[in-house]
């Protein structure tokens, strides 16, 4: 049903069928929100990613999986813009994303996280989340010197939500601490709360849930669930399993830089290549 | 006071003020947005020279054989005003070089255009008259509106100079506290989450290159009115960490540790070898202060790398209205006294809901 290329050559990825275990209801059958199309990375003579090709589907949780060294985050990196030297099509909600600055991606309403927890370490927490909201005109030269009564309102509506989101995942009591003195753990969950600031309309995570404890997770995948039902699209780089099996309506397998497999965990579960390129990598 | 402590006083306190503002520019760009600017100095010089071309007389006015161009001779305050304009132009292209390049690579591109600049500017003797500089350099007012006498005229200049580092002090401090200052923060911090915030980090930099330029220029200008001299053994390169020692010390990326650090290294330091005997031969103590300045530096990096008065905590007080007043809100008027803030629900509850 598959065939893979060996490296070097452009596998083309194959749409596993559902069998049923997808979910129902509209999502399926509408447009992708992001498509990515023979998507090419390299760096100098290594090729990262050898023309990935997928789609995610809007109000979905899409995991990528697969082997160290796949590709997965230079996917990622390449769809927020953080790659100079992507070739190929990345388009979202109409828009094509490669060659656009990575603050231009941002605007569309793409957040990412980064595979080491990417903060702001001098300023506090709470100063984390405010700039993790979407840009807005109290952020301009003008208004440093004009309309500080209205900014200061807007700032504090902000600050109210920031509090709201961190007594969510009950770090509150964190709020006035620098961010580079926090754990490993709690600067991922920083980094996440940081995304959740601005209601992105996509989320690009990577392994979000490194190093946080074992409850926390619950809680976060509990969040991140929510988040899908109302209407958030997520692409998930993601080591754990059974959290893709708990988490993801649809999974793409990388290897050497290309797409082997798309469809369900439990499909993916029977297929030989995904095994192999698992444990063979 | 005899006239001669009060003109030392009240040089004192002028060379304080000038700094004071060049100090705060760059402490704009280095302590809060993260520009390596090594070249500070030359945006300093920009603002000296302009000064200096727009408020003397054409070169072949005076006959004395000097060589600049232009010679514009406007009235102040206009000169200043060019001052400051100079060097926040000079930051566009100055920006443009050093665009791509960050950390240690911007600061050795910035130091190395300092060097240039001086060589340039000193070997194009049509320029800006080479190694002689400009000289004779009306001071503003003297002996038209202000008194002739030279101690009583300093006393007003210096007033004029206090206020216009006041003006410079409300506007640095504008922007740092505003949300725009904490874009410039998160620069300083990280400038790839800046951008996968939405936010353009390369336009913030921008702006506070200019701006700080413009200040530096602003500082050049009100120094070179006061020295009616600019030559370019006053703008070498290690002017720049003159400037840097003092916001070291004193604390990055805040102004009262600005104001400090420039009244302990810039004045403090300089001023006090002054009063030291001359030993071994001429000369040896003034050198001596680049030594101390050197050592002053590598002491607070190696061991109070955050400076005397670091830079202060935002905490979450801040940004909920009615829990503090800062000083902020006493100075500018905006606390929540006014009850605009009032209508903000839920401030400080923890939501039992999830929303």
């Amino acid at each position: 049903m598959t065939t893979v290329g060996e490296s070097g050559t452009r596998p083309p990825a194959s749409r596993l069928d559902f069998g049923g275990a997808g979910r129902d209801g509209p999502t399926v059958t509408r447009d992708p929100l992001l498509s990515v199309r023979e998507l090419r990375v390299s760096f100098g003579g290594l090729v990262a990613v050898a023309g990935a090709t997928f789609d995610v589907r809007p109000g979905t949780i899409t995991g990528l999986i697969g082997p160290n060294g796949a590709g997965k985050s230079t996917v990622v990196n390449a769809i927020a813009g953080q790659v100079r030297t992507a070739s190929g099509r990345v388009s979202f909600d109409g828009h094509e994303l490669l060659g656009q600055k990575p603050h231009a991606i941002a605007s569309l309403g793409i957040r990412r996280s980064f595979q080491i927890a990417n903060l702001f370490d001098s300023m506090t927490v709470i100063e984390n989340l405010l700039i993790g909201a979407r840009p807005w005109d109290g952020e301009n030269v003008r208004a440093c010197f004009v309309g500080r009564r209205r900014w200061r309102r807007r700032e504090s509506e902000l600050a109210s939500k920031a509090m709201s989101i961190m007594d969510h995942f009950g770090v509150r009591k964190l709020a006035d601490e620098v961010a580079g003195n926090l754990s490993g753990g709690q600067k991922r969950i920083l980094e996440l709360m940081r995304i959740l600031m601005s209601d992105p309309k996509m989320m690009l995570l990577d392994e979000p849930m490194a190093g946080i404890n074992p409850v926390l997770v619950q809680t976060i995948a509990e969040h991140l669930r929510r988040l899908r039902d109302e209407g958030t699209t997520m692409l998930m780089i993601e080591h754990d399993l059974s959290l893709i099996e708990e988490l993801c309506d649809s999974v793409i397998v990388m290897a050497n830089g290309a797409v082997i497999a798309e469809g369900s965990l439990e499909v993916l579960r029977e297929n030989e290549m995904v095994v192999n390129a698992y444990l063979a990598g | 006071m005899s006239g001669g402590i009060e003109f030392y006083v009240s040089s004192l306190t002028l060379l304080f003020g000038i700094n004071l503002i060049a100090v705060w520019g760059l402490d704009l760009q280095y302590g809060v947005t993260g520009i390596f600017n090594f070249a500070y100095i030359i945006f300093q010089a920009a603002g000296a020279y302009a000064d200096g071309i727009l408020s003397l007389h054409p070169a072949n006015f005076y006959q004395a054989g000097e060589t600049y161009v232009g010679g514009f001779h406007l009235p102040f305050p206009l000169p200043l005003l060019g001052a400051t304009v100079a060097g926040g132009l000079l930051a566009v292209p100055v920006s443009f070089i050093v665009r791509r390049l960050r950390g240690d690579y911007q600061a050795m591109a910035l130091l190395v255009l300092s060097l240039i600049a001086t060589a340039f500017v000193t070997a194009q003797t049509n320029f800006l008259d080479g190694s002689l500089g400009l000289s004779f350099i009306p001071k503003p007012l003297y002996g038209s509106v202000l008194p002739a006498s030279p101690v009583s005229y300093q006393w007003y200049y210096c007033a004029f100079v206090a206020f216009v580092a006041l003006m410079v002090f409300f506007m640095v401090r504008a922007i740092v506290t505003s949300p725009f200052g904490r874009v410039l923060r998160a620069v300083r911090d990280s400038e790839t989450a800046v951008a996968s915030l939405g936010r353009s980090a390369h336009r913030a930099r921008y702006i506070i290159f200019i701006f700080g330029g413009a200040l530096a220029g602003l500082s050049g200008g009100l120094f070179v009115q006061y020295i009616t001299s600019w030559t370019p053994t006053g703008w070498l390169y290690p002017e720049t960490f003159l400037f840097l020692t003092a916001i070291v010390v004193g604390g990055a990326a805040n102004l009262g540790g600005n104001v400090l650090g420039t009244l302990l290294v810039i004045i403090g330091i300089q001023e006090a070898t002054r009063f030291l005997p001359q030993v071994v031969y001429p000369g040896l103590i003034d050198s001596l202060d680049w030594v101390v300045i050197g050592l002053a530096l590598l002491a607070f990096l190696w061991f109070r790398p955050k400076g005397l008065v670091p830079e202060r905590r935002r905490t979450l007080a801040r940004f909920v209205p009615g829990q503090r007043r800062t000083a902020d809100d006493l100075l500018l008027g905006t606390a929540a006294a006014s009850g605009a803030l009032a209508e903000v629900p839920d401030i400080g509850q923890p939501r039992s809901d999830e929303s």
